[in-house]
Order: structure tokens, then C-alpha cells, then sequence
């Protein structure tokens, strides 16, 4: 099969190809088609760039390794969510425990703190990358499971079926969630409403 | 059911519109330009790479340093503190210390060929004899095993041409007034003996003219 038909295939059948005739190329169209988005997933659950790229680099290698794993009942893009997911996850817990000193180790386990943050006053947000900035510490301020659910709904554009189907509960528990994570974020970034 | 559970998901939809807003707007980040090549490395070569794998091991350790640091100042500070505990006997209610290194332990039997050369004794040394001999205390001292370094007879002599001590008695017995001494003979002390055959007797005699006319004659200049 040449480059430019693997090009038409969808997500599936191109997996397909990989596990049946272990064609190479196959699998490095499907980095091409995921790199970004999962870059983009795994950097707003972490905020780290640098651990976010390994993380997607390691879920490609999974990817790679155990293609045979994947059954083509369930979509590709929910199989490779799930493995970036939970190698995101493992790195986000390992960094916390490296932490010497965590503000959220004093509450409950999803209990947030709202600290006001005197560094960017909303009469000061002018620029857009110190915006995001904000949002994206904000983001890091929900606890996980809510985190993951709201990226997942609101910057990757994922349906509420296929988000359960990712982190592995219904659908119900990933509404709640996402309306959880929406609420804490929407407390932490009154001031840019405000604006 | 379904209706009031849509409705209820689009009410939240609008209570949370800016957050979502606000999220959608968020740039997207994209992957590094090495990001293939990075990714072929992990997957022709392992996981993590030599340098970096010889760098986590490294590190390893560190992960220990403040808890290690900390016991060693734990360490450190119960040292010092048990240092300084030490308490300080006041030296008056304290029982001397029996110095073990000048008690010398003569039984009766000892004394007695002591008693016998008491005749070849030069006069002085009578005297200190006898002055011991009218120490009871002493004796009985010594008797009681206190803690005893063992002379042989031939190490307690009491004759001319020897060295003179304090006797170690007078010392446990505190009485400075009267210090007993005895003698011990060349015979008595670590001396190193060597036999001479008769060849290096003659050779040692040569020697020893040569030099007592070598004296002899520079006494005469």
C-alpha cells in the first residue's frame, strides 16, 4: 500500500494495517494525526511542556509496542486518550510526591484553595500569552479528576461518551465532574470575567 | 427524566459559558520539531536514554540527602548533648582509685630471705626496712589481694649496688611522713642478656684495653 492511500485510511484502519502487516508507515501517520493533539491534552493536565512531550513520546512507544492490545471494537482515539491519560496520571503523581511542599497535602483530597494571585491584577491582563498563563495555573489548581475531564470536554472537544470511555466511568460521573471542574475554575478566574 | 436532565446540562452549559469561552480560546500547543526523532530514539533504543538513565541513577541518592542530613544532625546533636551531660564527680566523696601499676605484692614468704640478707644490708637500708616492718596497715594491705603486680624473690633484692625506690606501700598507705624504700637488682630489671662466646669475649677484652690505655694515655697529656 502506498504513502498516499495510508493517507485516506481512517484512525482504525490504519491500526489495523500496523498490527496485520506491521507497516511502519501506518503507525507514523498516526503520530502525525495524534502528536498534537495529545501534546495539547497531556501540557494543559501537566503544565510542564518538557514532561508533557516525554509523556506523548511514551504513549507512542506503547502505541508501538503493544499495537495487538488494540481491539477494533473501540475507537482508536479513545484507546490511545486513555494510555496518554494514564501515563499523565503516573507523571503528575509522581511529581507531586516529589514536591517538598504541597499547599492541597494540608486539605482534603479534592479540596482547592482560592489564593489570590496579586502577580496579574485584571487591570493589568493586556496580553493574551500572560492570560493563558493564568488559565492554564488556574487549571492546575482543579483537582485531577475533575482536571481531565474538563480538558477533555472543553480543549480537546471530546463527547461526553467517549470522555467516560477514556477515564473509565459513566457518563453521569463525567458530567458531574466537568460541572465540578467548570465551577472551581470559574471561582479562581473571576477576575479575568470581570474585565 | 430526559428532558429535565438535557435541560439540566444545558443550564450548566450557560452558567459555565465564559469558563468554556475561555477555554476553547486557549492556544493550542503544539509538539517540538524533533518530536519523531525523539520518539524513534525511545523506541530503536529504550525508554530513556544512556545519558539520562546514568543521570537518574545519579540522582537516586539525593532523593535521601535531606533525610540522611537530618539523621546525621540528630546524630550529631545527641553526641554533644550526652558530652556535655557528663556529670562531674565531686573528686572528695569519690574513693581514691587503687593504682595497680605501683602496688608491688610481697606475701610473709617474700620478706623472709629478705630477713635473712638483712645482715648484708648497708645501714641504711636497715633502717628503712625496719621502718616498713613497723607498718601493720601495710602489710595487712597487702594481704588482702587488693590488686597485686607479682615480684619473684630474685626481683626483691635487698643488697647493695642496686636502685632504690619509694616502696609502692607508703603510697597506698598515705603516709608521706615516712617513705619506705627497698632495692632491686640489676637482675630484677628488663634487661636485655646476651651470651658471649669466648672469641667475642677475647674480642670485647681487646677492645676494652685499647680503650682503658687510650684513657689512660690522654689522662697523661
Amino acid at each position: 500500500m502506498t504513502s498516499e492511500n495510508l493517507n485516506e485510511l481512517t484512525d482504525e484502519e490504519l491500526i489495523l494495517e500496523f498490527q496485520k502487516n506491521n507497516t511502519e508507515k501506518a503507525f507514523e501517520i498516526l503520530v502525525q494525526r495524534y502528536k498534537n493533539p495529545l501534546i495539547n491534552f497531556v501540557f494543559r493536565f501537566l503544565g510542564d511542556y518538557e514532561a508533557c512531550v516525554d509523556v506523548v513520546q511514551d504513549t507512542m512507544v506503547k502505541v508501538f509496542r503493544y499495537k495487538d492490545n488494540y481491539s477494533s471494537v473501540a475507537k482508536f482515539s479513545t484507546w490511545i486518550y486513555t494510555i496518554a491519560g494514564n501515563l499523565a496520571k503516573t507523571e503528575y503523581q509522581r511529581r507531586k510526591r516529589r514536591r517538598f511542599f504541597s499547599i492541597s497535602s494540608y486539605g482534603e483530597e479534592h479540596e482547592t484553595y482560592d489564593i489570590p494571585d496579586e502577580q496579574y491584577r485584571p487591570d493589568i491582563i493586556t496580553d493574551s500569552g500572560i492570560k493563558d498563563e493564568i488559565i492554564q495555573k488556574a487549571l492546575q489548581k482543579v483537582s485531577a479528576a475533575y482536571r481531565e475531564a474538563v480538558i477533555l470536554r472543553d480543549v480537546q472537544d471530546l463527547s461526553y461518551e467517549e470522555i467516560a470511555e477514556i477515564i473509565g466511568v459513566n457518563v453521569g460521573t463525567v458530567k458531574s465532574r466537568i460541572n465540578r471542574g467548570r465551577a472551581q475554575l470559574q471561582k479562581m478566574l473571576k477576575h479575568i470575567y470581570k474585565e | 427524566m430526559m428532558l429535565s436532565k438535557r435541560s439540566f446540562g444545558q443550564d450548566d452549559e450557560k452558567k459555565f459559558e465564559p469558563v468554556i469561552k475561555t477555554l476553547k480560546e486557549l492556544r493550542k500547543v503544539q509538539a517540538p520539531e524533533n518530536f519523531e526523532t525523539g520518539l524513534f530514539r525511545k523506541i530503536n533504543y529504550g525508554d530513556v536514554p544512556e545519558k539520562e538513565k546514568s543521570r537518574k541513577v545519579f540522582f537516586i541518592p539525593l532523593r535521601w540527602a535531606s533525610s540522611a542530613g537530618l539523621a546525621a544532625a540528630a546524630v550529631i546533636i545527641l553526641f554533644v548533648i550526652n558530652v556535655n551531660s557528663e556529670e562531674q564527680e565531686n573528686p572528695f566523696s569519690v574513693e581514691p582509685k587503687v593504682r595497680e601499676d605501683m602496688i608491688v605484692n610481697y606475701s610473709d614468704e617474700d620478706l623472709k630471705p629478705a630477713e635473712k640478707k638483712a645482715d648484708e644490708m648497708p645501714l641504711s637500708q636497715k633502717s628503712t626496712e625496719k621502718s616498713e616492718a613497723d607498718k601493720p596497715a601495710v602489710e595487712s594491705r597487702s594481704s588482702e589481694n587488693l590488686a597485686f603486680q607479682n615480684y619473684s624473690d630474685s626481683e626483691l633484692i635487698l643488697g647493695s649496688g642496686t636502685d632504690t625506690f619509694y616502696s609502692p606501700e607508703a603510697i597506698v598507705g598515705a603516709s608521706p611522713a615516712a617513705p619506705v624504700s627497698y632495692s632491686i637488682s640489676k637482675s630484677g630489671l628488663n634487661f636485655r642478656r646476651v651470651q658471649l662466646d669466648e672469641k667475642e669475649k677475647a674480642e670485647l677484652n681487646k677492645m676494652r684495653e685499647k680503650l682503658l690505655r687510650s684513657v689512660s694515655e690522654i689522662e697523661e697529656k
